[in-house]
């Protein structure tokens, strides 16, 4: 295909404004798959998107459309999460576009992660074409958010097309305006082979398969190629397109995307962000990358079956090979035995992850309360990063620890600016400044500890201001903190994988109230249990879980044995999801407990 | 060989708060006709095909037996005398409650046989039966013992601790009460709530306090102290007699003798061969789903809860079948021979081992944690593994 008849774009959103759907309807419209085929967002082909609706991995499709003008259109839609936890997939979606189709919700308006991924296509300098969604509910108020648009994004919104991805209302207006406005890809077809690999996937049977944008030159299957960062080479086993299914073509040129399928067997040796060229007469310098990515919350997961250790492993090498944000190291605790600590972009990013890793691989795990990466600097000179409590240096030998801090950008209906002040400065949140987007709609910023955030701070918003309240928020630099491990007790004995890192002033009423919810969690055993929490050697709170007296299937005669019996089976099932701690048979929740506690 | 027979009736006045039995209210004659028909036509299909000839026990359950009135009662225990030869038989038990009871019906079935009563009593405060949804009061209790003792001395109450708003005090005087009853032996449950149940109901409604497991500990424990000092034992988890008024048919289901229930979701437990003898006898409609060719070291049957299935022309009822291998067999008589204060043997530990050699560790574990104690010989629950029971079956059976 001709570079000018080429639109490379993608379609950004806020989670939840109706992108999946109008990516869908885009594909009925260019008649890309057959009705008979669709299924509610094609794109999202994960079980867990669907089931949740929401887009995690970006997704790249070829679209054949022929324009109002007579021609025919090569379009290259390439889909991308909405969610705070996956602004990284986005930007590496974007490098490969010209243009973006900026999806906002008509009943909605403007929220925080359309602030943020406008902000990323803006840096891209790409092409913005506003489309107002869901212009077809009762509620929808497609004034209000185009001068939102305006007046907070900076966007023009004159010609923002109004559109609905349910009824397929401005579609039609929607890809003319694909063609009229997102520039034609540019690059020198006479030129060595560039091509960006911005995702990548494994098959058992063709081994790694790259979506790659061509930026110069052309690729055919049967090229040796070779990837610039890394240096290695393969022969190229198939090019294609994907309509959603892949499709073989003989040749991708410039401006095209595709896949490119390499054969190799090893995940490890292409990487994300590389740039692919010939293996002779290649390009000289590669495509500027991405930045790698950085992990901001750590969790441990452990297998609850010790046998299960090595299949975690092989999964979590599986599942990042196209998830470059997922990194992990062995990590041992004393409580839950071998399993490894694993850094996430964000809390939703980890429960997918843990998600994914349960269902897809069969595995039962126990994930222990989120960590940030804190930078502990000791007395004698040397500094240290700790991912886990586990890890944080001993009082005596420290000098003073670093945490870090976020910027975090809400967007709310001004009715609940004291409600989000009061939750976020309770959080240890610095108002830092506001402004109105429109007479309904303002954004409030904040700098507060990134493990404040974590700490159930997104529900506890959501639930403030009646599910209004949008957030997205972006690392801004490590402030020193007065921060103490505080550990957990049960029957005497600390239980590592429950310690937790917080701040002095918090440790009091945390630990009061996460002894109080353990209480809650540990079933009564035969003996009675204390549940202690402490800083150091000093006992802040202790709660009891009073010894169990009384558990007997007491009627037992002819018919009763078969049914008590399968009771007991019962019983002990329940009892194979717990974990043995010494003497304490503690449930997978305890260890999560820690998120759900409302200290105030 | 078959000991035990135990013959159902699914039929009360009308149901209790807290049960989840195979019972229900009937007030239709013509139903409990057809059902006497039924069961009786099954006690002569076993009769005639030599399955009762060596029946010790015979145990007419329920529901409430009394419920169906002298007559009903009367032609079925008749039909029984004709099936199986009563002079052996050691223990032939009614069970009744207090409204449904009276002086005929104790004087008929004594004439004809029964020599046992078990009595649902449940407790001798009135508010407590209300709250049980129980339909007579303690007077009647006591009029109903009058009946019994002029026939039988050996008699049994039941009694429920743990009832909603039940104080000690109440649950002191149900127990003194019974035993001033000249009661022989005396069943203590805790009150179970039970899904499906009005009270279950009451209790998700929050209209009703939940059991208490401490109340009920307590209450528990306070029963053995009553029941012991007035000279009774306990010799089962829920059971407490003076010595001899143990009852033989219910230590049969904890000692691994085979026993035939027949009648509405009534269970056996049967060796294969007894098990084929049956279905060719037309006591249960075969079931296809259970292979026997590799053989079983016990097969436990239960009848569906149909009640018109019992009616003569329906024919043969269908069962739900379970096959134990000799493992599971070994590891059952273990864990339902601890519910007894007599435990089970070292040797019969040791025994088990043989196959599931785990076994003898589980029995250490449980010694360590105080919930079975080493006794001449034996193994015996000690009093914290009567009240955690399930802690020591669920150890035991854990291994099947």
């Amino acid at each position: 295909m001709e570079p000018s008849h080429i639109r490379n774009f993608s379609i950004i959103a806020h989670i939840d404004h109706g992108k999946s759907t109008l990516a869908d309807r885009v594909l009925e419209m260019t008649h890309t798959v057959s009705e008979r085929d669709m299924v509610d967002q094609v794109l999202d082909s994960m079980d867990i998107e669907r089931e949740r609706g929401i887009t995690i991995k970006s997704q790249a499709v070829c679209v054949l459309y022929r324009a109002d003008d007579g021609e025919t259109y090569q379009f290259n839609l390439i889909d991308t999460p909405g969610h705070v936890d996956f602004t990284y997939e986005v930007s590496r979606s974007l490098a490969a576009c010209e243009g973006a189709v900026l999806v906002v919700d008509a009943t909605q308006g403007v929220e925080a992660q359309t602030v943020a991924n406008a902000l990323l296509a803006m840096n891209a300098n790409l092409e913005i074409i506003p489309a107002i969604n869901k212009v077809d509910l009762p509620a929808a108020d497609p004034e209000r958010v185009r001068s939102e648009i305006e007046d907070g994004l900076q966007i023009p919104a004159d010609d923002a097309v109004l559109t609905s991805g349910k009824s397929g209302l401005g579609v039609h207006e929607l890809l003319e305006a694909v063609v009229k406005r997102i520039p034609a890809p540019t690059g020198d077809a006479s030129a060595p082979l560039k091509a960006l690999i911005f995702d990548s996937y494994f098959d058992a049977y063709r081994g790694v398969v790259a979506l790659i944008r061509i930026v110069d030159g052309s690729i055919h299957a049967k090229d040796k190629v070779r990837f610039m960062q890394t240096g290695n080479e393969c022969e190229v086993e198939e090019v294609g397109v994907r309509r959603p299914a892949e499709t073989p073509v003989d040749e991708l040129t410039i401006g095209e995307v595709g896949y490119l399928v390499t054969g190799l067997k090893d995940p490890h040796l292409v990487k994300v962000g590389d740039t692919v060229t010939l293996a002779k007469k290649g390009a000289e310098e590669p495509l500027p990358g991405y930045r790698d990515v950085k992990p901001m919350v750590y969790t441990g997961l452990f297998p609850i079956d010790a046998d299960q250790y090595p299949a975690l492993r092989d999964a979590l090498d599986k599942l990042s090979l196209n998830d470059p944000a997922l990194i992990w190291e062995p990590e041992t605790s004393q409580a839950l035995g071998f399993g490894f600590r694993v850094g996430f972009l964000g809390l939703l990013h980890m429960e997918v992850v843990k998600e994914r890793l349960e269902r897809e691989f069969g595995l039962d795990l126990i994930a222990t309360a989120p960590s940030v990466e804190y930078h502990a600097y000791l007395t004698d000179g040397t500094d240290l990063m700790v991912h886990s409590p586990q890890d944080m240096p001993d009082p005596s030998s420290l000098d003073h620890i670093d945490e870090p801090f976020v910027v975090a950008d809400i967007i709310v209906p001004p009715d609940y600016i004291g409600a989000v002040m009061e939750l976020t400065t309770s959080r240890r949140g610095e108002f830092k400044n506001m402004q109105y987007l429109s007479t309904t709609t303002v954004e409030l910023k904040f700098e507060m500890p990134l493990s404040e955030v974590i700490m159930d701070y997104f529900d506890q918003l959501k639930s403030r201001t009646k599910g209004y309240a949008s957030l997205d928020y972006d690392v801004c630099g490590y402030h020193p903190s007065d921060l103490v491990k505080l550990d957990i007790l049960l029957a005497g004995n600390p239980v590592d994988a429950l310690s937790t890192i917080v701040h002095r002033d918090a440790a009091y009423n945390r630990g009061r109230a996460l002894a109080e919810r353990l209480k809650g969690i540990i079933p009564q055993q035969l003996f009675e249990v204390p549940i202690q929490a402490a800083v150091g050697a000093r006992i802040i709170a202790r709660q009891t879980v009073r010894a169990k007296r009384k558990d007997v299937l007491a009627k037992c005669y002819g018919g009763d044995i078969s049914r008590k019996r399968k009771l007991l089976e019962k019983q002990k099932e329940g009892k194979k999801r717990m974990k043995s701690i010494g003497n304490v048979e503690v449930p997978q929740e305890a260890f999560m407990a820690i998120l759900a506690v409302d200290d105030e | 060989m078959i000991e035990g027979l135990y013959l159902h009736i699914p039929f009360c006045a009308k149901r209790c708060a807290y049960c989840d039995f195979a019972t229900e209210a009937c007030h239709d004659d013509a139903r409990m006709d057809a059902y006497i028909d039924g069961l009786s036509l099954a006690i002569r299909r076993a009769s005639r095909a030599g399955l009762l000839g060596s029946i010790k026990t015979i145990y007419l359950g329920g529901g409430t037996p009394s419920y169906l009135g002298t007559r009903r009662l009367n032609s079925l225990v008749y039909l029984i005398s004709l099936s199986i030869n009563l002079e052996n038989v050691e223990e032939f038990t009614v069970e009744a409650n207090p409204d449904s009871i009276d002086e005929r019906m104790v004087k008929d079935l004594f004439a004809l046989g029964v020599d046992r009563f078990s009595l649902g009593a449940q407790s001798f405060d009135d508010e407590v039966l209300s709250a049980y949804g129980r339909i007579h009061d303690a007077r009647q209790i006591e009029r109903a013992v009058t009946c019994i003792k002029g026939r039988v001395e050996n008699f049994s109450l039941d009694l429920i601790c743990g009832g909603p708003g039940q104080s000690m005090q109440s649950w002191e005087d149900s127990l003194e009460r019974a035993l001033a009853s000249g009661a022989k032996h005396i069943s203590i449950y805790p009150l179970t709530l039970e899904e499906g149940t009005p009270l279950f109901a009451q209790v998700e409604a929050g209209t009703c306090a939940p059991p208490d497991e401490d109340a009920e500990a307590d209450m528990m424990e306070r029963a053995g102290e009553v029941l012991e000092a007035a000279g009774m034992h306990r010799y089962e988890v829920a059971s407490y007699a003076y010595p001899g008024f143990e009852s033989r048919h219910n230590s049969s289901y904890w000692s691994g003798v085979e026993y035939l229930g027949l009648g509405s979701g009534a269970a056996s437990m049967l060796s294969c061969e007894d098990y084929r003898a049956c279905i060719d006898a037309g006591l249960f409609a075969p079931d296809f789903g259970c292979d026997l060719s590799k053989g079983a070291a016990r097969v436990r049957v239960e009848c569906e809860t149909d009640t018109t299935a019992f009616n003569e022309s329906l024919g043969a009822p269908h069962v739900q079948v379970e096959t134990l291998t000799d493992a599971q067999a070994q590891l059952e008589d273990l864990m339902l021979g601890m519910r007894k204060s007599s435990g089970v043997s070292l040797e019969q530990v040791h025994h088990a081992a043989a196959i599931v050699p785990e076994v003898s560790g589980v029995f250490t574990s449980l010694e360590e944690r105080g919930l079975v104690a080493e006794k001449q010989g034996r193994y015996v629950p000690t009093k914290r593994g009567w009240l955690c029971g399930n802690e020591v079956y669920g150890a035991i059976w854990g291994l099947a």
